[in-house]
């Protein structure tokens, strides 16, 4: 019992604020899987993406993970950049605000540090197809709206856009966030599953083979996780941590 | 300076360097985690150092692509000169670390009689750290079945210090650039 209170206090110390929402077993409907569904765990995640105050903390007591630290296999030279020094945001505009140009291996090591991990893309997506707690706006209108929206300058808050029906806020509307799992094969056609896959992704006679053909925003994070590398950071792809609930 | 002092200078040299872990920060030796080789013995990446190495993942109970993977590194070594081969390390790293463990590596090594002195097989504690690995190789791979993936075609060549020389992500390729890029480090 003592290890469970005093993670519980460590990862309340680190994410400051940031309380993990409890989310049921359920399934969703990958979007490849012609019309199959797909069972999910239940699962904690955090309640808003990691903000850049969370990850000041981090990087004060990882040294390796600062910039100008981090070793190029596992972050580019634009990881950061958009903080002040490698140890200060050194914007107060900023410390709420998710925490974008970030590498996939520093998302990981983070998660890691509070001894959870990236969420998968099937717990990620199963997340995505709820809109607004309060029924107002549905998601696809939500998703394409923000998608048609150029990328703002400074970003907004965490808790801006809305929380789903498990409290979870900003799924859709503020950033594109990490996936444990990212490096699937869906679409690189190089092996001989891929290219029947990239096929039905890509081929207008092969988009009915997807689980909604009109789902564009399903094919828009899909298409944007294959064209990712583990060391690649983003002006909007940020991410929070999911911990995975013990049976 | 004297010939043994020379010796001795350099031999203190190597080992500082290797055990100081200072590869290149684009070095896939940055990788940390420990694997298990076909005889049960735990190594870093970094053990590989000082060798050229010819690097791809697979798992070993694939039907149709792995054994593709593996013929065309079988192809590659043929292609080296004596020299060359005497020094490479082919490592095959699996991406099925539930059902790939040291003696169904050792098996598939003794069945298709790979070279015990240069061919490695590496297996993971867990799927996170073979990801990790994929992940700086920007190799994909996806769990389909039970005991089947979906995953991209990697063969790689890197130096001696864990760099990549040389990468060829389809079947069927020609070799040449990665020959020459083994066959240069001499």
């Amino acid at each position: 019992m003592n290890w469970i209170l005093s993670f519980l206090i460590f990862s309340g110390n680190l994410a400051s604020g940031a309380d993990l929402k409890s989310v049921p077993e359920g399934t969703y409907r990958p979007l490849l899987a012609k019309g199959k569904t797909t069972p999910v765990a239940a699962f904690q995640i955090d309640e808003t993406a990691v903000t850049n105050s969370d990850f000041q903390l981090f990087v004060k007591s990882h040294p390796e993970w600062r910039r100008g630290v981090v070793k190029a296999l596992f972050a580019d030279s634009k990881y950061l950049h958009h903080w002040r020094t490698g140890v200060e945001v050194g914007d107060k505009s900023l410390e709420k605000a998710p925490v974008v140009n970030v590498s996939w291996f520093a998302a990981k090591a983070y998660c890691e540090s509070r001894q959870m991990r990236l969420p998968t893309v099937d717990e990620w997506e199963y997340l995505a197809q709820f809109g607004p707690e309060s029924g107002k706006g549905d998601v696809k209108s939500i998703i394409l709206e923000w998608y048609s929206a150029p990328t703002p300058e400074v970003l907004p808050n965490v808790r801006t856009t809305f929380s789903n029906r498990f409290g979870v806020w900003d799924v859709h509307g503020l950033i594109w966030e990490w996936n444990y799992d990212f490096n699937t094969a869906f679409v690189t056609g190089e092996s001989r599953g891929d290219t029947a896959l990239e096929k039905s992704m890509f081929c207008g006679s092969g988009a009915v083979g997807a689980a909604d053909p009109s789902d564009y925003a399903a094919f828009m994070r899909f298409g944007f996780r294959s064209s990712l590398k583990g060391n690649f950071t983003v002006a909007n792809l940020g991410f929070r941590c999911v911990k995975e609930i013990q049976k | 300076m004297k010939k043994w002092m020379v010796v001795a200078w350099v031999a203190l040299s190597l080992s500082a360097w290797a055990t100081a872990g200072e590869f290149p920060g684009d070095s896939l030796y940055q990788i940390k985690s420990k694997w298990t080789d076909q005889d049960g013995k735990s190594v870093t990446l970094g053990d590989l150092s000082g060798h050229p190495v010819i690097l791809s993942l697979v798992y070993l109970t694939c039907g149709y692509l792995c054994p593709t993977v593996i013929s065309e590194v079988r192809a590659l070594e043929k292609l080296l000169d004596p020299a060359t081969q005497a020094r490479v390390k082919i490592v095959l790293v699996s991406f099925d670390p539930d059902h790939d463990r040291p003696a169904t590596m050792k098996r598939y090594q003794k069945k298709r009689a790979l070279d015990p002195s240069r061919w490695i097989f590496l297996t993971g504690k867990n799927d996170a750290q073979v990801r990790e690995l994929a992940a700086t190789l920007d190799f994909k791979y996806q769990k389909t079945g039970k005991r089947d993936f979906s995953h991209s075609f990697l063969v790689l060549a890197l130096d001696e210090t864990g760099r990549t020389l040389a990468r060829v992500d389809k079947a069927n390729q020609p070799k040449d650039e990665l020959v020459a890029a083994l066959s240069v480090r001499r």
